[in-house]
Parts: structure tokens; sequence; C-alpha cells
């Protein structure tokens, strides 16, 4: 901004002044409140299995949130891919397409989601708004 | 021969008796066998010398009388008897003879017409050197009558007579102060002062005597009157900047004189200051110009104002005079120049930084006032001002039409609450 002062009276001077003007999108200062996630249990011979979680208080609440989540496995630590087998709805629009907002849906046969008999991955859901990440909140799925 | 003879009094053409052996005696015996002849003359009883005043004789040359005009003017005119006694020396007793005749004095001035002087009215400054006036002398168709002048003054009250006026009136060619026909004036009490009349009377003749008078006006001045006093306005020639206040502080003693004598009290110097001389009628501009005479030496003379229409030059004048002599009365010109020094004002070298601001949307509205960081550089401070600004975009992420709609911005410096403030706001539409 550059600020002009003209002053006199038949015969004027002027001065200018400067400074800058960062206009904030509020969002981009949002912090988030993580929501306790709840374990859950995928047996693969099931059709699927649906998780609703309770979405992540954001403030300010009018910030537009979208949730994404990451897996490893449990006991190595190790990422796991399981996009194969696990959709989520991370984008409160309410449309028709299945899952619901704010919902896991497991779905897979894919036996080689575990080793033995079962596997454990720890999953981490993360909502994001104007580029702020929330903390993880995390649950384990037994598969 | 000794006959009778007439004197005509202040008449210079008046001639002495003149007589000589041949003409006053005779004798049937020569001077050269019976002696000389020897004259007494006498009041009539033949021992008493006549008075020497009436005349004097020559009695060795035994040729002249000259008749007195002194005991004329002393004994009256008149007619006197004279006795000449005659004899030849040494033979008195056989030889006397008495001669009778008569001495007349006369006097004829009295009848003359006399026609009185114009004197000039005079005046004098009482406490400075003698002043004079050598009185005109009257005339009279005889000319060779002397006048005597007396003269009186009215008032009576207070006496100026040999007092502050001296006069000699007789024309005697003495030594003593005046001279003859002159006034002369001098005294160093004030309190003479006033106007006077003196009226000179002229008398002609002894007997009788005709008199005529003339008047002048003698007019003894306080020399506070003619006093001259001196203004010297110089102190209050400034130029002057609207706005401050100026105070320029004087005295009466030092920016006005007077050539009176320390002990001659004149009264109290009234000063006045008029905004023109070409219409001294006018005050000068309160509005402008305060004259503050509270008493020595706390008097001034202030300037101040803020009112843009004021500034120009004033052309002014000081007058002083004494307020029990009005008439004494000394002015001097100066000129006020108050100028403007907004146009243009002047700026601080050392600009001040304004603060980068930051604003939240949908925050409550946010103000910044830029006021201060302008009027503070300012030289003067007060000079007309306003403000105005022009968002310039800075890098990819800014919105500009966006950014007219967020702020508002009052730079219209009229004492109000927003003046030179922003203020952030957009409550709707981000």
């Amino acid at each position: 901004m550059t600020v002009t002062a003209t002053a006199g009276t038949t015969l004027e001077s002027t001065v200018e002044l400067k400074f800058l003007v960062t206009i904030v999108d509020p969002c981009s200062r949002a912090t988030f409140t993580v929501n306790t996630l709840v374990d859950q249990t995928y047996v693969l011979s099931d059709p699927f299995k649906d998780y609703t979680y309770t979405p992540f208080t954001v403030d300010p609440a009018y910030c537009p949130v979208t949730y994404s989540y990451t897996a490893v496995v449990k006991s190595s630590g190790v990422a796991a891919d399981l996009s194969t087998a696990v959709t989520l709805d991370g984008l409160p629009d309410t449309d028709a397409v299945a899952p619901d907002d704010w919902t896991f849906r497991f779905e897979t046969a894919n036996h080689d989601l575990i080793l033995g008999y079962e596997e454990t991955y720890t999953i981490s859901l993360v909502a994001t708004t104007t580029g702020v990440n929330s903390n993880p909140g995390t649950f384990d799925l037994l598969v | 021969m000794f006959v009778d003879y007439t004197y005509i009094l202040f008449d210079n053409t008046n001639s002495p008796l003149t007589w000589t052996d041949a003409t006053a005696a005779s004798s049937d015996e020569p001077e050269s066998l019976c002696n000389e002849f020897v004259y007494f003359f006498h009041t009539g009883d033949g021992t008493t010398a006549i008075d020497d005043s009436i005349f004097t004789v020559d009695l060795n040359a035994k040729s002249t009388v000259t008749y007195s005009e002194d005991f004329a003017l002393a004994n009256a005119p008149g007619t006197y008897v004279v006795h000449v006694d005659v004899w030849h020396k040494d033979h008195k007793p056989d030889t006397k003879q008495t001669v009778i005749y008569t001495v007349t004095f006369i006097d004829l001035c009295p009848t003359a017409t006399i026609t009185p002087s114009v004197p000039v009215d005079q005046s004098y400054v009482l406490r400075q050197l003698k002043g004079g006036y050598v009185f005109p002398a009257f005339t009279s168709d005889i000319a060779y009558c002397p006048f005597e002048y007396t003269y009186s003054v009215l008032p009576a009250s207070p006496i100026i007579k040999s007092v502050v006026v001296d006069f000699d009136g007789t024309i005697d060619g003495d030594a003593v102060a005046p001279d003859d026909y002159q006034f002369t004036w001098f005294n160093m009490d004030v309190n003479y002062a006033g106007t006077y009349t003196i009226t000179v009377t002229g008398t002609l003749g002894v007997t009788a005597p005709i008199t005529d008078t003339a008047s002048f006006e003698l007019k003894l001045i306080h020399p506070c009157e003619v006093a001259t006093l001196t203004a010297d306005a110089s102190i209050f020639q400034v130029v002057h900047p609207r706005g401050p206040a100026k105070n320029i502080a004087w005295t009466i003693d030092t920016r006005v004189t007077s050539d009176i004598e320390i002990g001659v009290v004149c009264g109290p110097i009234i000063v006045e200051f008029i905004k023109d001389p070409a219409t001294p009628e006018v005050a000068i501009d309160a509005d402008v110009f305060t004259d503050t005479r509270t008493g020595a030496p706390s008097m001034s003379f202030d300037i101040e104002t803020v009112d843009f229409a004021k500034v120009g030059t004033y052309p002014m004048l000081m007058r002083a005079y004494y307020q029990n002599y009005p008439l004494v009365v000394d002015t001097d010109q100066f000129n006020v120049q108050i100028r403007d020094p907004c146009a243009p004002p002047a700026w601080d070298s050392s600009l001040p930084t304004l603060v980068d601001q930051e604003y939240i949307l949908l925050a409550a509205g946010k103000t910044y006032s830029v006021l201060s960081d302008f009027t503070s550089i300012q030289i003067p401070s007060f000079c007309p001002m306003s403000l105005d600004y022009i968002a310039v975009k800075d890098g990819d992420t800014a919105n500009p039409d966006k950014f007219a709609s967020l702020i508002t911005f009052d730079g219209t410096l009229d004492s109000g609450a927003t003046d030179g403030v922003f203020k952030f706001e957009e409550l709707v539409d981000f």
C-alpha cells in the first residue's frame, strides 16, 4: 500500500509512505481437534465392512476439510498399500457414491494382505484444509 | 540782549539763547576802562542765583544760555521770569543794571495725534533660553515727541509682570537690560503656561499727557506642548508564519523617546497601533494582533492566527502621543507580514516506517491509523492535508479486485474519528 499525503494551500507538497497488507485465509491457520478412532476388524470372507468415524473438529468450522489416510503394517511399521482393500470417502459432499461421507469401507478378497492367518495394519487418518493438516488420528485394522 | 524766549520741549531744533557783550550790555564807559561786564542770572530778588537746572550759562564765554529740558520735565512747563544783572567788574554798585525777560517752556506733545503700532503675538517656551521682542514704536504727527511706554497684563494672575516678563519702555539708552523698547521673557516654572494679553500704553506729553494702547498676546508655552516624541516601531517589523504565536515584548522607554528634560512631567504617553496608515481610524485586526499594554515592562505585541485568510502584508502605524498633549504625536510605520507556511509545507527528512498489516478474512474488523505518522512529519503540522492510497498487487497471490472491497479508508482529514484510518473488513464474500 502506498499512502500519499498531499498537504498545503496555494502550493502543495506530497510524501509517500508504504506498508504491506497481507490478507490471510483463515483456514490456512485452522486448527484441528482429533477425535478418537475405534479399532476395526475385517474378515476377508465378509463382503465389506464400513466404519464411519467421527469427523475431526476444525476451527474455524467453516473451513472445508478433506481426509486422507496412510497405512503401515503394525508389526513392522512398513508402509502398506491398502488402496485395493480400503475405500475412504473423506470429502463431505453427501454424494451418492459409497461409502458414505467420513466412512471407511473395507472390502477385498485378497489374501495377500495377510501373511499368516491375520495381519494388523495401523491406519492414520489426516484431515486437511487449505494446506493445513491435522495431526493424524489412528486406529488398528485387524484383517 | 535778553529777550523773552520760548523753548519747545523735546524739539531738537531749539536753539540756545545767545548773546555777546555787544548785544547784551552797553556802557558809556568802555570795558577797557571800567573792566569787563559781569552777568548774574537770578530769580528776581537780586541775590539768589537762578536755578542752574533751568539753563546753563557760560559766564566765561558770555555767549550762550542753554535751557534745560530736564527742568521743564521735572517742574512742569510754564513761564519763568529771569533777571539778569550786568555790571562792570569791580564797579558793581555803580554800574549794575538789570534786565528782565521770560523763558517759556511749551509742551506741544499733548496736541499730537498718536498712531499705535500693531505688535505681533509672541510665544515663549518656558524653561528655554530667554526670549524677547522689540516692541514696535508708536508714531505721532509731532515726530520729536518721545513716547513713554508702560504695559499691563491680563489675566492678572498668575503674576508674570516682572516675574516672567520684563520691559524697558523708556528711551534712555541705559545699560540696564532689557534694552529700550525691548520685551524679554524667561522663567523655569512651567506653571506659568498660558496665554496672556499684554497691553502697551504709549504716553506723550508732560502736562495733560495723551495715551494710546496696543495689545498683543504672549503665549507662555508648556515645554510638553512642543516636545518631540520619537516613536520607533522597527521592532514590530516582522515576517511571521501563520500559526504559531509570536510575542514581541516592548517597553515605551525603548520604543518612544522624548526630548523633554528630566523633571518636567508631561504625563503618560499613549501608544496606539493602527491597521493602515491610510485609514488611521481603523484599529489593528484583533483576530491577528493582540496589543497588550498592561504596564511596562510586560507590554507585548502578539501575532497569532491560524486563518488562511489572514495571510498577507499588514502596513501598520505606531502612534505615540502625550495623553495631556495630544498634538505632541509621532508615528512610525511598520509592516507585519503573515506568510503561509503551508505553501507548501515541508516534510521531516526522517520518515517513519508504517507497520505492515495482516488481516485474517472474516475476522473482526481491523483498523490501522496512519494519521499520526503523517502529521508528525509535516512541518508545520497544522497545514491542511489529505491522504490517499494506492494498492499495488504484490505477487500472484493478491487479488486487487477483492482487496478494494475489503478496505475502506478515510483520507479526508476533517477532525473526524476515522481520519487517516484504514479499516479492513470483509463480512460475506471471500
